[in-house]
């Protein structure tokens, strides 16, 4: 059990690293793009931004065959839009625009904001999405072994959560690892086993195939479909949409919705469908409504009951955290820490563990060394990944072109520059400078938003600007961190250099 | 000792062997009894496919999770290798079976639960 927990939790560790730390900070992905819109003074609301999409999609694409409208809410305060277009120039047929307040197409400091961390943990990026999904399907199965194993191998659970000892070697690197592993168990593997349940349709698609020849058969078996109108070839005015709305969460009984998909706009076949979101409670109807977007009738109204489709459902709701208010939310984003620092400790041990066990018989081999390195550069790489993307924001200018792709490319420069460290300076020193590093980088950020942009932490209004302030006060808690590390490892190993280091 | 230890520990061919079996087996043998499962309660009890299909898949993590923990630690490799190749073929044929035998009955009133 201990060699495949071990190993289980080695060969996935990095990207498992990764996938963890993003999907953290996602629990926030709308605050987090709030901080990086700071020009977006006036939020988007739902009860004007259907009627804005509409006024916007009628002038810019009239004749696509389909558009998609991304509500806003309280923590999200955009609206975003979608619309099918063969011409497209991304080349993948389909064009996009994101709102503000005024309904006006936001065009300067592009920015695919939080929903970059949030697509990054399981899209990854440069990539095909199909590739990375069953890359991190494939490294959360692991996890899931992993930490079941981790159970096994862990018998004397309780006791030892009472034995910790710091600055012990190997033993306090365990003692890490299994705090923080323990801490929140029933979190991690939640959290494990939810995440393959979300992307469960493609991991077990064969199951689906040799089951049904037919997917659409196997959905239809499961509860009714919404019909899918063809296009008559006849024009006919779309009705207010935003009237629609109101009319579709009154039959929801006020809940609210999340998006709205309209088919054939302009044809006299046109429907609108609406999905209700599942934020007000972990239990949701996830009902979907589908209305003629020509005379307003209501076509078709599904709730979902099959209790196994429901159970699905509410476990990626529940790994999602969509449902969770701002406590329990920051009860998700520290436990999503834990498990980053569990697998942080981890990777750190199985090292250790080697290190002092060779160190007697002279020489690490080059896997020892390879671990070492993708270590320090991967723990320190992706938070300093993170603060170079939110210091792109501030820094690129205002109106380039493909801001949001160079934003993300300065992400990777920033995990690049850390991954290549221990090749020039050496594991060790990648430790302390990358400590040092994020420090100056996370402290840097609430200065540089005072320099640049003119809604900072200087000048917030509340309550509109509490994310923002949540925002900068975590980067100067981030900052004395790393700071504090950087000070603790300068002492511990300046008062080292004396005697001799095996280590590189 | 750890002479005798080390005489006897695993063979590389031996480890890649259990490897192969638990990740690509393992993965195969879950794939069938997660088809196989909803034939059998649609013959038995006559529950609606594929809600039973979904509860196999949510659970079907959980199945995989077990199988290559059982095939890495078990001390009877070449058992559990047979238990597994055994029990595979032996589901695969009834699934085939019932699947062909649930095709031909008249469709069913939609079952909402």
């Amino acid at each position: 059990m201990t060699w495949l927990h071990t190993w289980a939790g080695l060969v996935v560790g990095w990207i498992l690293f990764a996938v963890f730390l993003t999907g953290t900070l996602a629990y926030f992905q709308f605050e987090i793009t709030q901080w990086m819109l700071p020009d977006v003074k006036q939020h988007a609301t739902p009860e004007k931004a259907v009627a804005q999409a509409q006024d916007y999609l009628e002038k810019q694409a009239p004749d696509s065959p389909g558009w998609s409208i991304t509500l806003p809410d309280e923590r999200s305060p955009i609206t975003t839009i979608f619309w099918r277009d063969p011409n497209a120039s991304n080349g993948r047929g389909f064009e996009f625009a994101v709102l503000d307040g005024d309904g006006k197409k936001i065009e300067q400091r592009e920015t695919r904001g939080g929903n970059f961390l949030y697509r990054f943990h399981f899209d990854l990026h440069y990539m095909p999405v199909f590739i990375a999904r069953w890359l991190v399907g494939i490294c959360a199965m692991l996890m899931l072994i992993a930490i079941v194993t981790g159970v096994v191998i862990h018998k004397k659970i309780f006791k030892d959560f009472f034995t910790f000892q710091a600055g012990k070697g190997p033993r306090s690197w365990l003692d890490g690892h299994t705090i923080t592993s323990v801490f929140a168990l029933p979190f991690h593997f939640m959290i494990t086993y939810t995440g393959l349940v979300t992307l469960m349709l493609m991991y077990m698609s064969s199951a689906v195939s040799l089951s049904y020849g037919d997917r659409g058969e196997f959905f239809n078996d499961l509860q009714s479909q919404p019909p899918k109108l063809q296009a008559s070839g006849e024009s006919a005015n779309l009705a207010d949409l935003q009237a629609l709305y109101f009319k579709a969460r009154e039959d929801i009984k006020g809940n609210p919705i999340r998006l709205a998909q309209i088919s054939h706009p302009g044809d006299t076949n046109a429907t609108v469908t609406f999905y209700e979101a599942p934020t007000q409670s972990l239990m949701s109807d996830y009902t979907t409504l589908t209305y003629s977007a020509v005379t307003g009738e209501q076509l078709h109204v599904q709730p979902v009951k099959n209790s196994a489709e429901l159970t699905r459902r509410t476990m990626i709701g529940l790994h999602a955290g969509r449902f969770a208010d701002t406590q329990l939310r920051w009860l998700y984003f520290f436990s999503g820490i834990m498990g980053t620092l569990m697998i942080a400790t981890g990777l750190v041990l199985w090292f250790e563990k080697r290190k002092k066990k060779l160190q007697a018989s002279g020489n690490l081999s080059f896997g020892h060394y390879l671990v070492s390195g993708l270590n320090a550069g991967f723990i320190m790489g992706l938070p300093l990944a993170v603060a170079t993307y939110f210091l792109s924001n501030r820094l690129l200018p205002i109106s380039a072109d493909n801001r949001a792709e160079l934003e993300i490319a300065w992400f990777f420069f920033g995990w690049l520059l850390m991954v290549c460290y221990p090749l020039l300076r050496g594991a060790k020193k990648t430790w302390r400078d990358g400590a040092l590093l994020n420090g100056l980088a996370y402290l840097s950020l609430p200065f540089i938003s005072f320099i640049t942009v003119d809604r900072h932490l200087l000048n917030y209004q509340y309550p509109r600007d509490w994310p923002l302030f949540g925002m900068d006060t975590s980067f100067i808690l981030t900052a004395a961190a790393f700071l504090g590390l950087t000070w603790y490892l300068f002492r511990k190993w300046n008062s080292k250099e004396t005697q001799n280091d095996v280590e590189r | 000792m750890l002479k005798d230890k080390i005489a006897n520990a695993p063979s590389k061919l031996s480890v890649s062997y259990r490897v192969l079996l638990a990740t690509v087996g393992g993965f195969i043998f879950t794939l069938i009894v997660t088809v196989f499962t909803p034939e059998l309660f649609l013959w038995a009890f006559g529950w609606n496919k594929a809600t039973s299909l979904m509860w196999m898949m949510l659970l079907s993590f959980g199945v995989y999770c077990g199988l290559v923990m059982w095939i890495i630690a078990t001390r009877k490799l070449l058992k559990t290798s047979l238990i597994l190749l055994l029990c595979g073929v032996a589901l695969s044929f009834s699934f085939i079976q019932l699947q062909s035998h649930n095709a031909g009955k008249p469709a069913e009133t939609e079952v909402t639960s």
